[in-house]
């Protein structure tokens, strides 16, 4: 009994406890937490972006903020291979071809976003350097017109259209900036005698199962569909498009009769995941929105039904990859195939095609055509009357005088017919006025927030007046007019997060994923978020149909032609009656049999499928040390051998009992 | 690079076994089937002792754990020793060719190996796994001659276990209950003292084992009927000088 009390006492009161016991594996590594690689992307002829070796890449942990840092490591640098720690400043071309072609000195590198988007670009001064690793003139080779002298894009890197030969991560996470600076700062300084102890290193595994170009990946996969388990090594880039018309449209439509308001849906950066696109996609998505929801009011479909013209209001998907979206819409009106195989829509339909591009919180619009073609009367109407009504509000409006016309979709329709009626809109002259282009840092910071609203609202209004024309070949004699608090509210879904009012109104009880919009295009055999809410937004300017009182009754509903029933959750809980559609966003690279991807007609954009993203931090062991317990476990085995050797073979000098009695008693 | 270390670590450990194994068991099949029976022996206290941890309440208290599975290490080599006892027969007939019988203690020594080896293997085990890999410890606690220490510890536990095979058969054979205890308390104290190797009291524990092992080692030496011809040659050295 006195025992079992002791016990129980030492029991409750022994000072080993097991709550400081970690395994051996948690002991040795960190996991820092950065699931945004830069993943590999592939056309008709190369392979672009990074990736890793199959079990990740291993180097040593190096900080990087300025030119001197490089210079020592480069020459200086003797525990190869290093992985390096970059600022945002000195993530541009130069300083990744220096590291390219010091290819066996460094294994990878690590962006660091220390602290806000705000304070990174007041920190490394990125207004004045910019930051986009896009081309100077993006989409260069789908073009009808060449890149002017003085590029479009000045503050493009180029990074994005690159294949780098180490993975490239971005961090955000501060905790993990902080560990990884801090265990640079315990562990691998001082700089000289680095081989001496362990030292601070870092594991990227990002790798990528594709290569080469779209054609060998897309050939490979086809080739695997043989094997038991088929492996899948690129998938094509894709989406949706999406549209919607103020009124049904009808086979046998007259030439011209048709306006058409474009957008683009689509962003790109060079991390999965972080494509914010605000000032690259978002502000024109949001103007084109707000023009749609006063259209519709404007002009409701029975005040609309008397007029012979149309209006379509349409998201382009893929733009940013060689105009997916677009190229797809004007192969299927050439086809006879747009919207479906009975309307068929055809290019010489459209009789005013204006597209919104990065517009700005500036009061500046500026108009961007193919001079060199463009005669028709209808853009200059147009023109003409969104100058008057807009000129009110101070806005500096004007046409650019250059002879090519910035990247936009607008280039898939000329390159079928130059003399195509389109006109651009955008908040540009001779060059972006966006230093963050199709990049991580292009998010709600750099449109200022609070200005562009009343922007938007005033090109929104004006726009709307100028389609009324269009439409009625009268001027707007009413008072409607963009509300500002609606531009706001489209922004914050756009701009800031998903999870926003607007789009809950529509969605809830539907959970939304609370953080800023990815634009990336992504995967064909997914559609984004944001391409469904887009289409559920314009449902809500359609009619509510008021006899059908639940879902499966609204999917069942006969509708006239050329409408579809949706319906709408949230607030509406109701089914509504819309002309709103998506079409594919697939290039028709994909489509057309036997096409030669190594053609640059179409976009032939494939992306890399990826297993694993892991970034782990640990200490490598010093070499000398290496040396030192190697030598000592051979001296080790081989004094054991020769002393156990020369014992046994002696055992008679050495144990002097050898009777051959019993085996385990004496 | 880190193959080096692995290798080291590896060598260290396990050196010493490797080549008693090579040297004095490869040649003889009974030996290897006695020594792969300890093993297996060894591998049963295991499960004995981790079904006792997996029951028993409170799962803070290491040294608990520790301490229930010595003692069941220690019952389950009488439990061998029995069995060895029970086939003594049938491997006397074995044995007309064989040299295990060749003297009383290669038995104890062989099973005391086995049973070295399989404990050795399973605390060392999952350090070389990781070794192996690009990191080594001292990130997050630990120091960077972790793993050499360890390898030490475990060449330090396959030793002692040779040892205390052959006294704790003595001791059985003799009757001697003080052999008996001594290896019981002697494994205790080992097995205990290196839970103070988390507060990296490392030197302080590796010492204290190191001349636990030596002593146990010399016991056992001289208890297997063990003399060093030096030692002999000075003695007889000293009694020529005396009697002339």
């Amino acid at each position: 009994m006195s025992l079992y009390f002791i016990l129980l006492f030492c029991l409750h009161y022994a000072p080993f406890t097991l709550s400081n016991f970690l395994s051996v594996k948690d002991q040795m590594y960190t996991d820092i937490i950065a699931s945004n690689p830069c993943f590999l992307r592939l056309n008709g002829t190369n392979q672009f972006g990074c990736t890793s070796s199959r079990f990740g890449n291993v180097g040593t942990l190096h900080l990087i903020a300025n030119l001197t840092d490089l210079d020592w490591l480069i020459n200086k640098g003797m525990a190869n291979p290093y992985i390096v720690a970059l600022t945002p400043k000195m993530f541009n071309n130069k300083v990744l071809q220096l590291i390219e072609e010091n290819f066996n000195k460094v294994n990878g590198i690590m962006l660091l976003m220390n602290g806000t988007n705000q304070e990174v670009i007041n920190n490394d001064n990125l207004l004045k350097n910019g930051f986009s690793p896009e081309d100077t003139c993006p989409n260069r080779y789908s073009g009808i017109s060449s890149c002017p002298s003085e590029p479009w894009n000045p503050y493009g890197t180029d990074i994005l259209l690159k294949s780098w030969s180490f993975p490239i991560f971005v961090v955000y996470n501060q905790n993990a900036i902080k560990e990884i600076i801090d265990c640079f700062k315990k562990h691998n300084l001082p700089l000289n005698n680095q081989n001496d102890h362990s030292l601070c290193a870092l594991e990227l595994k990002s790798h990528m199962y594709a290569a080469v170009d779209s054609k060998t990946c897309i050939r490979r996969t086809i080739l695997s569909y043989q094997n038991i388990r088929p492996i899948k090594f690129c998938d094509v880039l894709g989406d949706k498009n999406v549209y919607w018309s103020l009124k049904e449209f009808q086979p046998n439509t007259t030439n011209h009769s048709i306006a058409v308001v474009a957008a683009r849906l689509d962003a790109t950066s060079m991390f999965q995941d972080l494509a914010p696109g605000a000032l690259s996609t978002a502000t024109s998505i949001v103007t084109l929105m707000a023009t749609a929801n006063l259209i519709s009011e404007m002009l409701p479909y029975d005040y609309a039904k008397n007029y012979s013209k149309n209006i379509m209001f349409i998201l382009f998907n893929g733009e940013a990859y060689n105009y997916i979206g677009s190229s797809r819409v004007a192969y299927d009106m050439y086809m006879q195939n747009f919207p479906n195989d009975k309307i068929k829509l055809q290019q010489n339909h459209i009789g005013l095609f204006v597209e919104l591009s990065q517009i700005h919180y500036e009061k500046e619009v500026v108009f961007h055509r193919l001079i060199k073609y463009n005669v028709s009367e209808n853009v200059e109407n147009f023109m003409n009357i969104f100058n008057k009504s807009l000129t009110k509000d101070e806005f500096n409006i004007y046409e650019s005088k250059s002879l090519s016309v910035p990247p936009a979709s607008l280039h898939s329709f000329l390159k079928k017919d130059p003399h195509f009626p389109g006109v651009l809109l955008t908040g540009f002259n001779n060059k972006f006025k966006n230093e963050f282009y199709h990049s991580i840092l292009d998010d709600a910071s750099n449109i200022k927030y609070d200005v562009i609203s009343q922007t938007i609202a005033s090109i929104s209004t004006s726009l709307s007046y100028s389609l009324y024309t269009f439409i009625t070949n009268n001027p707007y004699q009413g008072s409607k007019e963009v509300n500002t608090s609606y531009v706001t509210k489209l922004l914050d879904c756009y701009v800031k997060s998903i999870n926003c009012d607007l789009f809950k109104s529509l969605t809830s009880p539907l959970l939304l994923p609370d953080h800023p919009p990815n634009y990336y295009i992504s995967i064909d055999l997914i559609t984004n978020t944001l391409t469904s809410l887009s289409r559920l937004l314009f449902a809500s300017f359609g009619k509510k149909i008021t006899e059908v009182q639940n879902e499966e009754n609204c999917i069942d509903y006969e509708t006239k032609p050329g409408f579809l029933s949706v319906w709408l959750n949230g607030n509406y809980n109701a089914c509504y009656l819309t002309t709103s559609n998506f079409t594919d966003a697939v290039s028709p690279a994909f489509i057309i049999p036997d096409y030669d991807l190594s053609s640059p007609e179409y976009s032939t954009w494939t992306e890399s499928v990826w297993h694993e993203v892991q970034i782990r931090m640990f200490l490598r062991q010093s070499f000398r040390l290496q040396i030192i317990i190697f030598i000592l476990g051979v001296a080790i085995f081989l004094f054991s051998f020769i002393i156990t050797r020369k014992m046994y073979a002696q055992s008679g000098i050495y144990f002097n009992n050898q009777e051959a009695d019993s085996v385990t008693s004496c | 690079m880190t193959l080096l270390e692995f290798t080291g670590c590896a060598l260290t450990a396990f050196g010493p076994a490797l080549s008693m194994f090579i040297v004095t068991i490869m040649n003889d099949p009974v030996r290897v089937i006695i020594l792969i029976a300890s093993s297996f022996f060894w591998l049963l206290s295991l499960l004995l002792s981790s079904i006792v941890w997996f029951i028993f309440p409170s799962k803070q208290q290491v040294w608990f754990g520790v301490f229930i599975s010595v003692l069941v290490q220690e019952l389950f080599r009488y439990f061998l020793y029995l069995l060895l006892r029970k086939a003594e027969r049938g491997l006397k007939r074995f044995v007309a060719h064989s040299l295990v019988s060749n003297n009383k203690h290669m038995l104890s020594y062989v099973s005391g190996l086995g049973f070295g080896v399989m404990s050795g293997l399973f605390s060392l085990v999952n350090i070389l796994a990781e070794v192996g890999g690009p990191g080594t410890m001292g990130l997050r606690g630990g120091y960077s001659a972790f793993c050499i220490v360890s390898s030490i510890f475990t060449a330090f536990t396959i030793l002692l276990h040779i040892f205390w095979g052959i006294l704790f058969f003595h001791g059985l054979n003799t009757a001697n209950k003080n052999l008996i205890l001594y290896v019981i308390v002697s494994h205790l104290v080992v097995s205990e003292i290196t839970l103070f190797n988390q507060y990296y009291y490392y030197i302080l524990t590796l010492s204290i084992v190191f001349s636990i092992t030596l002593g146990t080692g010399l016991y056992a030496f001289k208890t297997a009927g063990g003399q060093l011809p030096i030692i002999d040659k000075l003695k007889t050295e000293n009694t020529n000088t005396a009697e002339s």
